[in-house]
């Protein structure tokens, strides 16, 4: 058996198993890796079959050959991606090899190491994508390989392609509640145990610790979640949604960054008034550190802290989606627990923005008090016709002049630049906080989901006696973008409605009912099956009464657990088979029931003959009937004729004997 | 029934052959183990397992125990592959040393769930542990849901005698070759071996008796002389079938004439032959011949006299005591 050649059927489950558990990943590899991979399959079914005496005579000639391509292909991997570590690089080695590793098969165990390398590779596309289509495309490629399995081991072929679809199937679904069991007790421990590639979160976008003109336009652009909110209450009314992300300091008149981080600082003093809102946050990975809460956070969640100027971060960054529960305080007077940051938030570039150090400065001279001046300043934003505008107008030299005294057009990060740079000329301490503005209502769930293209830059200004208060200029110019929220500025097209349908009412509201049905349903995968980790497993456990559960107690549980569910099992596969009584047998029994009733009821250590024998001699009116019909059985029975199953069914339906009479 | 499988084995005959006449149950245990892929696999789910914790992937982390949960179900199905089953044996056919014993190993599966791959393989057991093991055919076989089926297990043969099935594997890795479930027997199957039928010598007619009778008719092939009653092993050309066909049953023509002759193959016609086992086979070799050209013929062996004869029940008759010889 270990040394038999492996049957090109075999080797053909194998390379479609193969094949279809790369395929995502053929996308996001080097063009020649996906046809290196598929030309090694293809050649591994070919050549053997079409040209056995080559494939068995040239072996030598072929294993050379292999050997320069695997390593040529090795270090062709080596020169794309300038590393052989890593998830990318990873990947295209293992599509690669697993390939020549089917190419090489020829033994049971080839067949098997082929076979497991075709499940990492599966595994592999959920360091990519974890979403529900992805899931069901590798369930598909997983009883496929399943069936491969299956039908390597029917050594007779005896099953047929549906039936070996069937019980791949069968072992799968009755896997599922063992499956249940590990996922939810298997003790969860917090990740990484070792470092991770440093390829392995790429691709997140999302707010970042600067701002420059175009970095939120960019964002604003996208229709990704950011992240979803469930409030334990009623979702509070669109404009006082303001999801507080960095907070910059630092300016050079075009850019903004954080600065010099207060790292070490204990949040400012705070107060906070009025009710708690209470509510939970499931972020998508960003790879940062920021987590969104409402203005204000009161209380930071476990493995998150609050930076001084009240930046909500985690201790480590957002790798996986992950979901928090957070409480705020729509009310609160934030103060200042160090008077440098009064003075840093009037540094201005020097030499820079004349014509705004000129209006602020008229300002300052005519009001005087900080508050009268904010207001002027508002005022005067009011009645200039500014217009909110995702595609601003170019402005290079000097951007803060030319956008409040020119051109007039921008967009919500134009307006916190410009609007903090005039509050700081002003003698009054400033600083810009980005984030997100708003949500989308998901009427299905009764969630908010919160966008990239939600995404929004505001200013928070210094007042005496009031703290840092916020201030949004945008919403002085545009108080739609923050009334009824972002949906209602962009561009339709980003919205994604199907072409042709944007006219058509019934179509768009089914449309969108249908996106936040699958919205919803892409919110609970996130919230139950990704998002579920330590935190979870000790928040599920809590729910059953284990309040401080430690992972031995919770391994016990696991084996109870696993041990019932197995024993379930078993006794579920051993009941459904019960023995089976052949057809014929069936019917000869109608038969002996039918020669009872008539008065010869058969003896229980008589068989066939003996019985037929018998009967036929106390009644000679149905000897023939009794001949015939016996005889069909016993060559059923013990001769396999079992094409006469139907005559013999007949010949029993239409056998009537008469009760026997008393002569 | 549930949990074994059941050699059904004839009742121990003292004389060691027999076909199945009733029914001895022997229930045997079911084992099962992970085979080395099976080993191979759980390697792979711990490296996955690290993977999911490492990249805290929820996804890795299903994919990684329904793959564990594949395999644990993978176990039960291994298991019920194969408990339930019965086996059994008819007596198989005669064969002469050197030729292949097949044993007709019935396995019997009355449950409604088909069993697949199921493998038999019959060995010496070592005796000493750690001896490689002289390995047996594996034979494989499918039992369809509700049916008996029969495999011939062969074994080759190299001495005449009572040939012993050894002890009989009965293994399955169905139906991912992740386990593999297995029951021992001792299943009392027994094949006659007839010795080599091979001699360098032809029939030794110097040795051809014509015989004195006392009852003045001798059966002989020459004149018709009636009719007696059949007896089994009487050839089949010599069976009055116009009689037959009048419906006056199975009737023997007898023939009678002097010059029937019959041919006794007795321990002296071969004594110029040293070796036991060699004489053995020439006397077996001349029953075939004798056979083969209608002569009757008889034999003497030491312990053994069988009156001279003809036909195929005769045949098997005397090479059954050829087989025999010296183990009775």
């Amino acid at each position: 058996m270990t040394n038999q050649e492996l049957s090109i059927n075999k080797v053909m489950w194998l390379a479609l198993g193969l094949a279809l558990a790369s395929f995502p990943h053929w996308q996001r590899l080097p063009i020649w890796i996906p046809i290196l991979h598929v030309s090694l399959l293809l050649a591994r079914i070919y050549i053997p079959l079409r040209l056995p005496l080559f494939w068995s005579n040239k072996k030598s000639t072929i294993n050379i050959a292999r050997l320069i391509i695997m390593i040529g292909g090795v270090f062709i991997i080596y020169g794309n991606y300038g590393t052989l570590a890593g998830r990318d690089v990873g990947v295209a080695l293992l599509v690669m090899l697993a390939a020549f590793k089917v190419f090489e098969s020829k033994s049971k165990r080839d067949f098997y190491i082929s076979t497991y390398l075709g499940y990492f590779l599966i595994i592999t596309n959920f360091f990519y994508s974890q979403t529900i289509p992805t899931a069901a495309y590798m369930m598909i490629v997983i009883i496929i390989m399943t069936a491969g399995l299956i039908n390597f081991n029917d050594t007779e072929q005896q099953l047929t392609l549906f039936q070996r679809f069937k019980l791949s199937s069968t072992l799968l679904i009755q896997s599922i509640p063992i499956l249940l069991v590990l996922f939810i007790l298997f003790p969860r421990i917090n990740g990484p145990l070792w470092g991770l590639p440093k390829d392995a979160y790429t691709g997140t976008t999302g707010i970042d610790d600067q701002m420059s003109p175009g970095s939120i336009s960019k964002l604003v652009q996208s229709r990704e979640v950011a992240f979803r909110v469930t409030f334990k209450d009623e979702i509070p009314k669109q404009s006082s949604l303001y999801w507080r992300g960095p907070v910059l300091w630092q300016t050079d008149g075009r850019k903004w960054t954080t600065g010099k981080s207060g790292s070490g600082r204990d949040p400012a003093p705070i107060e906070f008034a009025g009710e708690a809102l209470l509510y939970d946050v499931t972020i998508e990975p960003t790879n940062k550190r920021w987590l969104f809460g409402l203005e204000m956070v009161s209380i930071p969640p476990a493995n998150t802290y609050l930076t001084h100027d009240y930046q909500l971060k985690t201790r480590k960054a957002l790798q996986a989606r992950k979901a928090f529960t957070l409480t705020s305080h729509s009310s609160y007077t934030l103060g200042t627990e160090n008077d440098t940051d009064l003075e840093r938030g009037l540094r201005l570039p020097e030499a820079n923005h004349p014509k705004t150090r000129e209006l602020a400065s008229k300002l300052r001279e005519e009001f005087r008090e900080p508050a009268l001046i904010l207001n002027a300043a508002l005022e005067w934003l009011k009645q200039e016709n500014f217009v909110y505008t995702l595609q601003p107008p170019l402005m290079v030299e000097d951007m803060v002049d030319e956008f409040l005294f020119d051109k007039q057009q921008g967009f919500c990060e134009h307006y916190a630049s410009a609007f903090t740079i005039l509050m700081r000329a002003a003698g009054i301490p400033a600083r810009v906080v980005t984030g997100y503005q708003g949500g989308e209502i998901n009427p299905v769930g009764n969630y908010l989901i919160v966008r990239q293209y939600d995404a929004h830059a505001w200013t928070e200004v210094w007042l005496e006696n009031k703290g840092w208060i916020r201030v949004d200029p945008t919403a002085i110019a545009s108080p739609t973008r923050i009334n009824e929220g972002m949906e209602n500025i962009i561009p339709q097209a980003i919205i994604d409605i199907p072409l042709g349908l944007e006219n058509n009412t019934t179509a768009v509201r089914l449309w969108q009912r249908l996106r936040n049905t699958v919205d919803m349903v892409n919110y609970q995968w996130a919230q139950w099956v990704l998002g579920y980790g330590p935190e979870r497993q000790k928040l599920f456990m809590k729910k059953f009464g284990f309040d401080s559960i430690d992972w031995k107690q919770l391994t016990f549980i696991l084996f109870v657990f696993l041990g019932i569910i197995i024993s379930a099992i078993a006794i579920y596969v051993f009941k459904k088979t019960p023995k089976t009584t052949a057809p014929a047998k069936r019917y000869y029994d109608i038969f002996c029931n039918k020669l009872a009733k008539a008065g010869i009821p058969r003896r229980s250590y008589e068989g066939p003959v003996a019985f037929a024998e018998r009967a036929s001699k106390s009644r000679q009116d149905i000897k023939s009937e009794i001949k015939n019909i016996t005889d069909l059985y016993i060559g059923i029975r013990y001769y396999s004729n079992n094409n006469k199953l139907l005559q013999l069914k007949a010949a029993i339906t239409s056998f009537t004997p008469k009760k026997m009479t008393a002569s | 029934m549930g949990m074994s499988v059941v050699l059904e084995r004839p009742p121990v005959d003292p004389s060691g052959i027999t076909g199945v006449l009733s029914k001895q149950l022997k229930r045997q245990r079911v084992y099962i183990f992970p085979t080395l892929q099976g080993w191979l696999y759980a390697l792979m789910l711990i490296v996955m397992l690290l993977g999911a914790i490492n990249y805290n992937n929820s996804m890795a982390f299903m994919l990684c125990f329904l793959l564990a949960s594949l395999g644990l179900v993978c176990m039960i199905h291994t298991y019920r592959n194969l408990t339930g089953l019965i086996l059994s044996s008819t007596l198989p056919k005669a064969v002469f040393a050197g030729q292949q014993a097949l044993f007709p190993i019935q396995l019997d599966n009355r449950l409604s769930l088909a069993r697949y791959a199921i493998q038999l393989e019959s060995y010496a057991t070592a005796k000493r542990l750690f001896r490689k093991r002289k390995q047996g055919h594996i034979a494989s076989i499918s039992v369809e849901a509700g049916k008996p089926s029969t495999i011939h297990y062969p074994v080759k043969t190299s001495a005449r005698g009572i040939l012993k099935l050894e002890r009989l594997k009965l293994s399955t890795n169905f139906p991912l070759g992740l386990f593999s479930a297995w029951a021992y027997f001792e299943p009392e199957f027994h094949c006659l071996v007839y010795p080599a039928a091979k001699g360098d010598k032809q029939l030794p007619l110097n040795s051809l008796q014509k015989e004195n009778v006392d009852y003045g008719m001798q059966a002989g092939t020459d004149d018709f002389s009636g009719f007696r009653k059949y007896r089994p092993g009487d050839p089949v050309n010599s069976i009055a079938w116009k009689a037959y066909a009048r419906e006056q049953g199975l009737l023997v023509k007898q023939f009678s004439g002097k010059g029937s002759q019959t041919l006794m193959l007795s321990w002296n016609t071969v004594a110029y032959i040293n070796d036991v086992e060699s004489c053995l086979s020439q006397l077996c070799y001349w029953v075939l011949l004798a056979e083969k050209a209608d002569i009757h013929y008889g034999l003497e062996i030491p312990d053994t006299k069988i009156d001279p004869g003809l036909g195929s029940h005769h045949k098997e008759h005397c090479l059954e005591a050829l087989a025999r010889y010296g183990n009775q």
